[in-house]
């Protein structure tokens, strides 16, 4: 339940990062619609061969070769918790990079189709809303381009971040009912 | 380093001057060393931390100290230069003791004082001139009376491949430190010159005086020495650094520039090193400035007229010589600093490149193209790219040689600290191994040869009871064999006790009673954490670390290390290093249609199981005896979850794997192929330890490389013995 005073600062700080207005690319994962930031996305790719890795998360599907270099791929609905699927055609690999304890990083995150780039105006962006609780950890913000359409933008460093062991961060949000963090949030 | 430090850096050497037992070169190295560091840690970079460090321990006595220290310690520079002139102007004795056994390190005698040096002056050396009586206080009064010895100016150096050797390290160094200089100065040109760049001037003057000073070349180091105190009144700010120094500095830069070059065509045409007139009076002005500017004139500056007015009696026609070596002339390359990063991605470019290659040249339907000029132009292909891996792979080489000199350093330092006179030799310096190995390999050097030193080499009267030579020696050498690097340090110590050694091993715990061990594990017990042999536990060693660190380090490098040791004999380390860190050899094998690589280093051999070898005990996992050992046997295929491998051991293929805790055998379908393969990192995220990393294989196809090391805890862990079936 309510986690250690460490973790608080960490989240607090976390929540601190909202989504900015700028151009997102969207993708489609379990009927829902995504964004990245597209500042952060590398490139898409085909969903080819990927070498398994034995013995990591469940998130893991393995590696693949990008030109030479081996990154991760990540099955984005499982790292949601949400239910695995076959690929289909339109399914694709997002390969995202961000900065990561001041390095590079380059991860490829499998999801179910990509769909295009929308650029969000201030006013179509907003904090996300209290109360959900599976994934609100990696959503730092709601895109609504116009009237009843809902984009749930990601925060990239949030999905791939890991903890001092090398884990992948449990999906969902240890200290939800965390007062603090809530009022916090409230307070942006 | 704290000002503590600093005091009993130069208690100590004050001490040794007042009571004149400097008694040799060697001593005197000492002494210069010494300096050297003090001056290191008083150049502007450090003044802060030093001052800010005393003030912290509120000795105010100190602080005082410290302020004095730039101007006490160029007067004792002052003093070692003084009482060096004098010993080098004895007939070269004290020389003679030391040149042969130490070929390494910085030795101003070296250059300067080999017996069978030959004056290439033909003007007589003139009577040696008086230095003025130079004294300063600290806790007492001393006073040296030098003589100047002129005779030791200008000399010709032994002709040997070392020297030579040593001009084009100094060829280098000084190019670089006079390109940084003109960058320096050119950028100040237009307001004065700021703290930083005077201190990294200054630094990079003193350099080249240095190793000027090391390979003997007597104008670059006076130029450097100049141009070094007049900065160092800058520094002070005894001067201004305003336009006129400014153009002073830069011209003797560029004289400095000069020089060099010179020094560099000489080294190519195998001649000698023509004086340059400009010189002297250059120094001349720069010490005119010194003492016009400069309210109380700089300490050094009292030599410098000395020096260059016995330059100009020994005459301005003489030159200094240059060693040839004995085949050809010498050609200095042109060297180019690049970005270690922009090296790093050429390399995994070209890496990249091999893959495609072996996949053009591998396509079946190319293969399938009736056309000669095709067909001859894959294979034109192919060779480029080889040659082209080979280049890129050699970019990253460095030679051990810094290495090895570091560590003779080292070797000189304990043989003093510990009273134990040794004779080092090194071989095969000029051995390539990655630039990053380097670092890696340092920090094992350093406790084997303080092992060697400390525990390895005995006392004198010792050695001589045991009929060996008083002296001891320790060697080290380094080689290829096959793709490996080989660096072997041996000493003719009294070696490993075995009885001792164990009798540790059970009073630490690290062997069990009743357990018996061969020659070679007992030698292995050294590696054990906390394990420690020394009688008494001294400075250097017997704090029970070190050696446990040196294996996780050769390790870390996927290397081995070997132990050989004969008592009374002496001991030598054996580590077998690869070649370079972004590729191994790589033994690939199948287990259920995945491909997977073992380092072959690691192997130690494969076998096909007969029926009868592998033996399970229920719920107790698997055993496999293979001449005359058991190892324990994992199913890869059961360890990494593979499914549709093969079953029963004997369809299949044990592999006998060596870790750095024990060998176990592990069971896998087919051995495929070995080869060379470029290691790539592989992301945290996959929070994997039991891969190391992986690699692109000539299909595109990735494979990943096994951890053998993770393997037994990978097998030992809940999960593990879940997997492999063990109750």
């Amino acid at each position: 339940m309510p986690a250690a005073p460490a973790s608080v600062s960490v989240h607090s700080e976390e929540n601190a990062v909202l989504a900015q207005p700028g151009k997102y690319l969207l993708f489609q994962l379990a009927g829902e619609k995504y964004g990245f930031p597209i500042l952060q996305v590398r490139e898409i790719i085909s969903l080819e061969s990927i070498t398994r890795v034995p013995r990591t998360s469940e998130c893991v599907l393995g590696v693949i070769n990008l030109r030479g270099k081996v990154i991760p791929v990540m099955d984005l609905r499982t790292r949601f918790e949400l239910e695995r699927i076959p690929a289909t055609e339109e399914t694709v690999i997002i390969v995202l990079q961000c900065e990561l304890s001041d390095r590079l990083l380059t991860i490829g995150a499998v999801v179910d189709d990509v769909q295009d780039v929308t650029l969000l105006r201030a006013e179509h962006v907003s904090a996300p809303p209290l109360g959900t609780h599976l994934e609100d950890e990696f959503i730092i913000g709601i895109g609504t381009p116009q009237e009843g359409q809902i984009i749930f933008l990601l925060d990239v460093d949030a999905i791939i971040r890991f903890d001092e062991e090398g884990v992948l961060r449990a999906a969902g949000n240890p200290s939800a009912n965390n007062p603090t963090s809530e009022n916090e949030r409230e307070s942006k | 380093m704290a000002n503590d430090d600093a005091r009993l850096l130069l208690d100590e050497l004050s001490t040794q001057l007042l009571l004149c037992e400097v008694q040799n070169s060697s001593d005197l190295q000492g002494i210069m060393e010494a300096l050297r560091r003090l001056e290191d840690a008083c150049t502007a970079e450090h003044w802060e931390i030093i001052a800010s460090t005393a003030k912290q321990f509120q000795v105010a006595e100190s602080l005082d100290a410290i302020e004095q220290l730039p101007s006490l310690i160029e007067r004792l520079a002052l003093h070692c230069v003084a009482l060096e002139r004098r010993f080098f102007s004895d007939p070269p004795a004290n020389a003679e003791d030391d040149s042969p056994t130490e070929n390494w390190g910085f030795e101003p005698s070296k250059a300067e004082a080999p017996p069978e040096a030959e004056a290439v002056a033909e003007a007589p050396a003139p009577p040696a001139p008086k230095l003025p009586e130079v004294s300063f206080v600290m806790g007492g009064t001393i006073s040296v009376e030098a003589e100047q010895h002129t005779g030791a100016a200008i000399r010709s150096v032994s002709r040997n491949t070392e020297e030579v050797e040593n001009m084009i390290d100094f060829y280098s160094e000084a190019q670089e430190a006079i390109d940084q200089n003109e960058r320096l100065l050119l950028e100040q040109h237009d307001g004065g010159l700021d703290e930083n760049s005077v201190g990294a001037l200054f630094r990079a003057f003193h350099t080249i005086k240095g190793v000027a000073g090391f390979v003997g070349l007597t104008q670059p180091s006076q130029l450097a020495h100049s141009t070094e105190s007049l900065l160092g009144g800058v520094r002070r700010g005894d001067m201004s650094a305003d336009s006129a120094i400014l153009d002073l500095l830069l011209e003797s830069n560029q004289c400095m520039q000069a020089l060099v070059e010179s020094v560099r065509q000489a080294i190519e045409a195998s001649t000698s090193v023509p004086l340059d007139e400009r010189v002297d009076a250059l120094c001349e002005r720069i010490d005119a400035a010194i003492a016009m500017d400069g309210a109380s004139p700089a300490p050094t500056s009292e030599l410098e007229p000395e020096t260059a007015t016995s330059e100009k009696k020994t005459g301005t026609t003489a030159t200094q010589r240059i060693p040839n070596r004995s085949q050809g002339s010498t050609q200095i390359r042109d060297t180019l600093k690049v970005d270690v990063g922009r090296v790093d991605s050429l390399v995994e470019m070209v890496g990249e490149m091999v893959i495609v290659e072996s996949m053009i040249t591998g396509d079946e339907e190319l293969r399938n193209v009736r056309s000669p000029k095709l067909a001859n132009n894959l294979r034109q292909m192919a060779k480029i790219t080889r040659d082209l891996q080979k280049i890129a792979l050699q970019l990253r080489m460095v030679p051990v040689r810094g290495l090895f000199t570091r560590t003779a350093r080292m070797v000189r330092e304990l043989s003093r600290q510990c009273d134990k006179p040794i004779q080092f030799t090194a071989e095969g310096e000029g051995t390539e191994m990655d630039r990053n190995m380097v670092e890696l390999l340092a920090d094992p050097l350093v406790h084997i040869i303080r092992n060697a030193v400390d525990h390895g080499i005995e006392h004198a009267d010792k050695r001589e009871a045991a009929g060996k030579a008083a002296t001891g020696a320790i060697s080290i050498s380094a080689y290829h064999e096959s793709s490996n690097l080989v660096i072997e340090i041996a000493d003719d110590g009294k070696g490993l006790d075995v009885e001792k050694l164990i009798a540790h091993g059970y009073e630490r715990g690290l062997i069990t009673t009743g357990q018996t061990l061969t020659e070679t594990e007992a030698h292995e017990l050294i590696f054990a954490p906390g394990f420690s042999t020394a009688d008494s536990v001294t400075g250097l060693s017997g704090r029970g670390v070190g050696m446990d660190v040196v294996r996780k380090n050769i390790k870390s490098m996927r290397g081995r290390i070997a132990i050989q040791s004969k008592p009374g004999k002496g001991t030598t380390f054996r580590l077998v290093l690869p070649l370079t860190l972004a590729i191994i050899d790589g033994t690939l094998i199948s287990c259920g249609g995945e491909t997977y690589i073992l380092p072959t280093l690691s192997i130690l051999e494969s076998i096909r199981p007969k029926r009868g070898m592998v033996r399970a005990p229920g719920g107790h996992g698997m055993v496999l005896q293979a001449r005359g050992k058991t190892y324990p046997l994992y199913k890869l295929a059961n360890l990494l979850e593979i499914p549709g491998a093969k079953e029963a051991p004997h369809d299949a293929h044990a592999i006998i794997v060596e870790s750095a805790s024990h060998s176990f055998a592990l069971q896998v379908d087919d051995v495929v192929s070995q080869q060379q393969v470029v290691i790539k990192g592989l992301e945290k995220q996959l929070q994997s330890k039991i891969f190391s990393g992986a690699a692109i294989l000539s299909d595109g196809q990735i494979g990943l490389i096994i951890n053998v090391d993770e393997v037994v805890a990978a097998a030992s862990d809940k999960h593990g013995q879940q997997l492999l079936g063990v109750a």
